[in-house]
């Protein structure tokens, strides 16, 4: 949890329960700025190596031990075709769960907690194909732009088929 | 009403524990066996299913079962004779009991007439005419008179008979109840009854049976303490209650009361009868509980006690009473009746109640008691799940803290030493211990297959005999519930393509009659489950034939006799001329692969032309814990599991060759081995060079040896298999992950899926 920055919490509940706004956990890669949301995330922690999985893509990093399960991790970096990280300690593995599966996410550092209004989300605009492909949605916050993940297609996929 | 649900689940299991039971009886007894224990075990089993569908009201099952049952008891004390008709019938009928069983579960409804010809069969061969009480009472009903005090040398011989379906008609002829006409006027049904022991035990329940009652009427329930000891003798589980019941209707009739009666007949002492007025039920009740009262004078009385939380705190007691202590306390009615006396009435609601809540008076009375009988308890699996995978993580944080002790720490802390070395034994105490739990013999899966054999050599018209072997093996549950499958299909491959039709063997000059035998054993960390037949073996030319002309085998392609048996095994594949309705289409002997696969097992097949094939399952004892050896390739650990290696070298002690298709071969004690470089199959790079490295001869699926290449052997251990599955997809060639004592995650090598098939290795 080090890498865990909430000075945003206490302020900007504002309309939480009228459920039009929704709170996301932002993360760094390089500059870009991504977000998923919180309800998704189940931990987070440092990098701590992973066991390689044969017969995938390199965006998967390998297996980690959480607590006695298995839980692939994918490098978003390399996931959204910028090379494979360079990792360090200070690396952060973010678990989330997508359907009934746990996978960890390889980012640099989580940065923040937004909350957002629903309808402030602006679809991602056609021309990169990984972008749309990958993302859900672009949210502007302090005049940055957040690309909102879109989890299942991130994890679809990542075994190369022979 | 989720007790009830409870209730209904404990009563399907049972039933299906009964209803194996009585596949493997009435398998005896078509073997020739006519034991009468045997008969006895079936009619027991029968009944109880039955007994169980009455007080959960599964009428259909109920009617199905009580003609069966009938029928049992008939052949049972030889009214009908037991003819292989007579058998056959018996278990056709059992599956459909099977069927009723299931409906009452799934909460079907079954067609009405579902069951209509083998109930009538029954029926006819019971020759209902004559033996169907319930019928004849509706009929020749007369309204009879009790008078207790003849009854004494009649009564007992109703509730110490077997559980007996006759107890009815017995009760009708022998009773001596006078049959006197009653005045007009109020008349009552009065019915006495005394559960014994044995009612609890079998989860019957009073309150049921009077609420049953009250559905015929109104009735008035009144318990009395028979032969209540004194306080300090008092045994909490014994049983020192007696009902009567009067029950308010005229239009009832005599067999309506006992058919409430009737699944808890012979665990109770009950008799019927109807009186006429009021006077007559009370002066029997002073009497009988006058009688009582020189034995329970000291306890206090306590009438404001409801008879229900009586009745209720008696069950509860009951239900883990020791026999013996309850056979002591219980009066026979029959002995109570004959001691009766008119005597002035005390109130009728008065009850005598035991202070059953004092714990010390339980405490002195349970230690002198003996053992309990109970022997056994039924356990989720899940709860036992639960143990074993918990055991399984404590046996390899074990292993990782012996793996961390070096020599300083050894030196330094001898009593740590000695702890660890406790901890180690008592580890593989508590995982063989728990291992055992789940263990189960085999015979479970063993005994269903002598009717399938039965019913191939008919469809077949061959005659066929099974023997079985070791089917006391104990293997774990899961192991088990999986094998049913593959050992259905490797029999009926055996029935149908096996054993030869008697004129061939006699032909051949083998004796008519074929057999297959199956077996069990344990070997090593195995069992080994064998399914032989004596028949004509694999004919290797027409099976190379077809595989050729399916594509399964390149035309090229030179295979030895085994790898040929083996193609049996391949999907879609069949030799069988003829598609028949036991086997041929091609499905099943792949089946028996997979499945035996999921389960971490292999399949073998070994043929002698002419003098018969066995098929081989090699199973793992469980499935919880995998011996594995820990090596190393490129940059991460594997797992091997132990059971598949044969031997490991040095890569520059062995003897490598080239296939002349380029591929690189081992060459090992005059056999060719295909070899896979775990490195390069799973594209990762390494630095360790080639002369350094390490070859794990492992045995494939089949029996085929695969040479695999890693960079470092690490050493053996036990690891807890994980899922990938779970939060991941399944990769090829990996079967699992697991664990490391330090908390790195390792693969583990799926050694038969690692095989290449010709076409990826000249592509690689």
């Amino acid at each position: 949890m080090e890498a865990f920055d909430s000075r945003d919490e206490s302020g900007q509940e504002h309309d939480l329960e009228s459920g039009n706004s929704m709170q996301l956990i932002a993360f760094m890669i390089g500059e870009q700025v991504y977000g998923v949301e919180i309800t998704t995330v189940r931990e987070i922690r440092a990098w701590s190596g992973a066991t390689p999985l044969p017969n995938t893509h390199d965006y998967v990093r390998g297996v980690i031990n959480l607590r006695g399960t298995i839980v692939p991790i994918f490098d978003l970096r390399a996931r959204f075709g910028d090379g494979l990280t360079d990792t360090t300690k200070n690396h952060v593995v973010v678990v989330m769960s997508v359907g009934e599966k746990w996978v960890g996410m390889l980012v640099d550092a989580v940065s923040d907690i937004l909350t957002i209004s629903k309808k402030d989300v602006h679809k991602v605009p056609e021309g990169d194909s990984m972008d749309s492909e990958l993302l859900n949605g672009i949210v502007t916050h302090d005049s940055k732009m957040v690309g909102l993940i879109d989890l299942d297609a991130i994890v679809v996929g990542a075994k190369i088929e022979k | 009403m989720s007790e009830l649900d409870e209730f209904k689940a404990t009563y399907f299991e049972e039933c299906s524990e009964l209803l194996g039971d009585l596949e493997e009886e009435f398998a005896a007894i078509e073997e020739g066996d006519r034991d009468t224990e045997r008969l006895n075990a079936v009619f027991r089993a029968i009944h109880s299913i039955k007994g169980g569908a009455g007080a959960f009201g599964f009428n259909q099952l109920v009617e199905f079962a009580h003609s069966f049952e009938t029928l049992l008891d008939f052949v049972r004390d030889g009214r009908v004779e037991l003819t292989d008709d007579v058998v056959t019938l018996c278990i056709r009928s059992i599956d459909l009991v099977a069927d009723f069983v299931g409906a009452a579960r799934d909460g079907e409804e079954l067609a009405s007439d579902f069951g209509e010809e083998e109930l009538a069969r029954f029926k006819l061969l019971s020759g209902e005419d004559e033996e169907e009480p319930m019928e004849e009472f509706d009929i020749d009903f007369t309204p009879v008179m009790v008078n207790v005090g003849d009854d004494d040398g009649e009564l007992p011989a109703v509730p110490t008979s077997d559980i007996n379906d006759e107890t009815l008609a017995g009760e009708d002829e022998n009773d001596s109840f006078e049959q006197a006409p009653l005045a007009e006027g109020h008349r009552y049904w009065k019915v006495d009854f005394t559960p014994h022991y044995e009612l609890y035990e079998r989860a019957n329940d009073p309150l049921l049976l009077f609420r049953e009652l009250g559905t015929l009427g109104e009735v008035e329930v009144k318990a009395h303490l028979v032969k209540t000891p004194k306080l300090k003798e008092f045994d909490p589980f014994g049983i020192y209650c007696k009902w009567e019941i009067v029950l308010r209707n005229e239009d009832v009739s005599k067999e309506d009361i006992a058919e409430v009666f009737e699944f808890v007949e012979g665990d109770c002492e009950l008799s019927i009868s109807q009186v006429m007025a009021e006077a007559d039920i009370d002066s029997d009740l002073v009497g009988f509980e006058e009688d009582m009262a020189p034995e329970a004078q000291t306890l206090e009385t306590q009438p404001d006690q409801q008879q229900e939380l009586q009745q209720e705190l008696q069950q509860d007691l009951q239900h883990k009473a020791e026999e013996e202590a309850a056979d002591e306390s219980m009066l026979s009615l029959a002995d109570l009746a004959a001691e009766i006396e008119p005597a002035p009435a005390p109130p009728v609601r008065e009850e005598n109640l035991v202070e059953e809540n004092k714990p010390e008076q339980e405490k002195a009375k349970k230690a002198a008691a003996k053992a309990p009988a109970v022997q056994s308890i039924r356990v989720d699996l899940d709860k036992v799940d639960r143990v074993v995978n918990m055991v399984g993580e404590l046996v390899i944080t074990q292993s990782m803290l012996n793996q961390q002790m070096d020599d300083k720490i050894k030196a330094q802390y001898q009593e740590l030493v000695r702890g660890v070395e406790v901890l180690a034994q008592t580890t593989r105490g508590l995982q063989d211990a728990v291992m055992a739990i789940r263990a189960q013999p085999v015979k479970s899966v063993f005994s269903r297959m002598p009717r399938l054999v039965r019913e191939l050599a008919k469809k077949t018209d061959k005659k066929i005999r099974l023997e079985m072997v070791g089917e006391y093996t104990e293997i774990d549950k899961t192991i088990i519930e999986q094998l049913s499958d593959p050992l259905t299909h490797m029999i009926r491959n055996s029935a149908d393509h096996g054993v030869e039709t008697p004129e061939k063997r006699l032909a051949a000059g083998k004796s008519e009659t074929g057999t297959i035998q199956l077996s069990a054993e344990q070997a090593g960390g195995n069992i080994i489950i064998a399914v032989e037949d004596d028949g004509a073996g694999i004919n290797r030319e027409r099976v190379l034939n077809l595989a050729r002309e399916r594509g399964v085998v390149g035309p090229d392609q030179q295979l030895s006799d085994e790898q040929i048996d083996e193609l049996v095994f391949a999907p879609g594949f069949s030799t069988a001329d003829g598609v028949s309705d036991i086997s041929g289409r091609g499905v099943g002997m792949d089946v028996v692969i997979s499945n035996i696969k999921k389960i971490g097992g292999s399949v073998h097949v070994r043929s002698k032309p002419g003098k018969g094939t066995r098929m081989i399952l090699r199973l793992p004892l469980t499935l919880a814990v995998l011996d594995v050896m820990l090596v190393e390739a490129g940059d991460g650990p594997y797992v091997i599991p132990l059971s598949s290696i044969v031997e490991t070298m040095q890569c520059d002690r062995a003897d490598f060759g080239f296939a002349p298709s380029g591929r690189r071969v081992l060459q090992i004690r005059g056999e060719y081995v295909q070899v896979i470089d775990l490195v390069t199959r799973f594209e990762m790079t390494t630095k360790v060079p080639d002369n350094k490295r390490f070859v794990v001869l492992c045995e494939g699926e089949g029996s085929t040896k695969v040479a695999l290449i890693v960079d470092e052997i690490i050493g053996q251990q036990q690891v807890v298999i994980k899922s990938l599955e779970e939060n991941f997809e399944r990769i090829d060639g990996i079967a699992g992950g697991t664990i490391l004592g330090n908390g790195e995650v390792a693969l583990i090598v799926d050694v038969a899926g690692l095989k290449q098939t010709p076409e990826q290795q000249s592509a690689a």
